[in-house]
């Protein structure tokens, strides 16, 4: 181990040692011993929330009664990226709901990023990926990576458009995350992003911008 | 404006003369804290907030040692290689030496045969191309001047924030936190854009933006090595993560085979409930939001198409550990870089970011200089202030940030030595508040001499004061006079 390493560390500790009398007493009652309300998760006024916030930061939500429903709506946007190609990376779950053969029947090429260079896959119009869940109180969408391809479909290309269930709409981050450690989710392996809304800048002169380097559209679909 | 901080007082000077740059400060920082009480006001439990945040950041502070043990551990574990650095130069020397390897096309071996470390000139790879390296924003490395360091070791070194973008092809450094670029107006981002990257001049922000998002894009591409900042990593799981809005950090940290997150020893925090009520704060500070764009959480990173790929993470302490052991100082430590205390800052509201010759400006770079850089090269900053304590007010970790800068006031009084004018005038005063006669008697002595004796034909030039204000008329009777006459006795209560 470097020298810093144990120097930083004896600093440190010669620095709280100075003044151990005033250590503040270890956290107490965090959040994840809370009960997590079954019923609020997934709930029809969550939903509404998460749609109303998402629309806030200039998302776009489809709440739809089931998954026939949201493939159909599916079917209907990759219907106007006619002749263009769409981001469908090889999910379990996108495989299932056979999203590369609508696709395909809607006159789009569906491309899996990990078949093709970057350059060719930063040129489709827009990508589809499944979402672990969301955060009504932001319009936040959770997406946790498990393959590359995942991550570059949900962010290349101009528009993201995201697949989502709704048992999995949480009212806010705290119970997110009484969520993730009940579930079983590896905090410390997995590959997660929040995205709330489309990218966007206010850099010059705090003019609003969406679309900086990240998608300019994202699109959620809930059933 | 000369970036150094030595220079503060004939920058703010030059600054104050600027009504362009003072307009464009103000517009920035009033539209902020507009949209931040927009966001404060939907939690009625904000002060709690506050208050468990500060708690928190002061647990981890009294454990540092424990929770960084904690994070490394956790961080190798899963793969992500850490390097801790003390200063500046060990920073900027281990990241160059990453970065080499990294372009060297093999992260095993190590060779020096493409990047000459050391190198006072850019030195390109035999095919006559410089190694890439994209950067999200981060301050820290900012401190450290890493990408100038970089830039001589022969690197090309591209900010891909579009605030942070600007200011780099522009040559000055940022003038806020989390607004690089805010003293510049559209025009002058057009005119930049024109000048440095060739194309037509354009103000329209959205047609402006998308010319760098096109540039930037290819960079992501081709980039050898990505370099991120880090806003917290939690210990618990060894997870160090970022907030960001512009997909910019996404790309970043999904793109190039090698990423390097760079983060002070402070940045840890000991859970995922903690971070939680961080992440409640931070975004609404600094930018008026309820939450950023992308929170991103940096655990390892997913393999490509060549197989796995390394992440870095350099843990860098550069003065921190001296904040640390001053037990008057230490919560500055709890700083989570919002940017909030500079939006509110009468002085910055005034100068700009610039002004402070130093990468962080405002209340908390007042503080940080002196710490960081030391008393004798930041001794003017605690003196940037007016003591309102706006900023101690906004402040979403509590820190007394004024009280600080008076502590800091105090050391430098007292490292000029026994003798000092201040001094000297603050313990006559003190004697003089004990003898009211002579107090009345001696601050009667200028009215008699100016309006009684002189009938108000002169006035006294006073040296620094005058420099923005006349002096005013000396009224006929004093204040404890009129006070006598309107109200008898009652004015001699003082007695």
């Amino acid at each position: 181990m470097s020298h810093s390493r144990s120097r930083i560390l004896a600093d440190i500790a010669q620095a709280l040692v100075k003044h151990s009398g005033d250590a503040s007493p270890p956290p107490a009652d965090s959040p994840a011993t809370m009960h997590l309300d079954s019923e609020i998760v997934g709930s029809e006024t969550n939903l509404q929330r998460f749609a109303e916030n998402l629309a806030k930061v200039g998302g776009e939500c489809h709440i739809l009664n089931d998954e026939e429903a949201a493939l159909s709506q599916l079917r209907g946007i990759l219907g106007e990226c006619h002749g263009q190609s769409v981001l469908v990376p090889s999910d379990a779950e996108l495989g299932r709901m056979g999203v590369a053969r609508i696709a395909f029947e809607t006159g789009c090429v569906a491309v899996d990023p990990k078949s093709v260079p970057l350059e060719v896959a930063s040129k489709a119009s827009i990508g589809i990926t499944v979402a672990y869940g969301g955060i009504a109180d932001t319009g936040t969408i959770i997406l946790i990576h498990t393959i590359l391809a995942d991550q570059l479909s949900a962010l290349l290309p101009p528009a993201h458009l995201v697949l989502l269930k709704r048992q999995s709409i949480y009212p806010d981050k705290s119970s997110l995350l009484i969520g993730l450690r009940a579930g079983g989710t590896d905090l410390s392996n997995s590959q997660m992003t929040w995205v709330t809304g489309p990218s966007l800048t206010a850099d010059i002169e705090k003019v609003l911008v969406r679309g900086a380097h990240g998608p300019r559209r994202v699109i959620a679909l809930i059933y | 404006m000369q970036s150094n901080p030595q220079n503060l007082k004939s920058n703010i000077r030059q600054a104050l003369l600027d009504e362009r740059l003072q307009a464009a400060v103000k517009k920035a920082t009033d539209h902020s804290l507009a949209k931040r009480a927009e966001v404060v006001a939907e939690l009625p439990h904000w002060e709690a907030l506050r208050e468990e945040a500060a708690r928190r950041r002061d647990h981890v502070l009294a454990h540092l040692d424990q929770y960084l043990l904690e994070l490394e551990e956790k961080a190798q574990a899963k793969g992500i290689q850490v390097h801790w650095v003390a200063d500046a130069e060990e920073a900027n020397r281990i990241i160059a030496e990453i970065c080499t390897r990294a372009a060297s096309g093999s992260g095993a071996t190590p060779t020096m045969e493409r990047v000459v470390v050391g190198a006072q000139h850019a030195s390109p790879l035999p095919n006559g191309t410089h190694p890439l390296v994209v950067k999200s924003k981060s301050m820290t490395t900012e401190e450290i001047g890493l990408t100038p360091y970089l830039e001589n070791q022969g690197f090309e070194v591209v900010e891909t924030d579009l605030g942070e973008y600007i200011v780099q092809i522009a040559g000055q450094m940022p003038s806020h936190i989390t607004a690089p670029a805010l003293h510049l107006s559209r025009q002058e981002v057009g005119k930049i854009f024109a000048e440095k990257l060739g194309v037509e001049y354009q103000e329209d922000p959205v047609e402006l933006i998308a010319i760098a998002r096109r540039i930037l894009r290819e960079k992501f591409m081709k980039a050898d090595v990505g370099i991120t900042g880090v806003n917290f990593a939690v210990a618990e799981t060894g997870t160090p993560l970022m907030v960001e809005n512009e997909g910019n950090g996404r790309l970043v940290s999904a793109i190039p085979r090698v990423q390097i997150s760079v983060m002070g020893i402070e940045k840890v925090v000991a859970t995922w409930e903690d971070l939680m009520i961080l992440l409640e704060l931070l975004p609404r500070s600094a930018t008026g939001q309820r939450i950023t764009g992308s929170v991103i959480f940096f655990n390892d990173r997913l393999p490509d198409a060549d197989g796995p790929r390394e992440m870095h993470l350099v843990i860098l302490d550069n003065g921190r550990s001296k904040a640390l052991a001053d037990p008057e100082l230490r919560s500055i430590l709890r700083c989570i870089r919002c940017g909030a205390c500079l939006n509110v800052c009468p002085v910055y509201r005034h100068t700009g970011g610039h002004a402070y010759g130093w990468v962080y400006p405002g209340p908390i770079g007042a503080v940080l200089a002196p710490i960081f850089l030391n008393l004798e090269k930041a001794a003017d900053h605690p003196f940037a202030s007016t003591l309102c304590g706006a900023c101690s007010e906004i402040c979403p970790v509590k820190i007394e940030l004024h009280h600080h800068l008076l502590t800091l006031r105090d050391r430098i009084g007292q490292s000029k030595g026994t003798f000092n004018k201040e001094r000297l005038l603050m313990t006559s005063f003190e004697g003089l508040m004990d003898r009211p006669d002579l107090f009345r008697l001696l601050a009667g002595m200028p009215r008699f001499l100016l309006h009684d004796l002189l009938g108000g034909k002169w006035k006294p030039n006073l040296p620094i004061w005058n420099d923005g204000r006349e002096t005013p008329e000396m009224a006929p009777k004093s204040f404890s006079e009129l006070f006598r006459r309107d109200f008898g006795s009652g004015g001699e209560a003082e007695k």
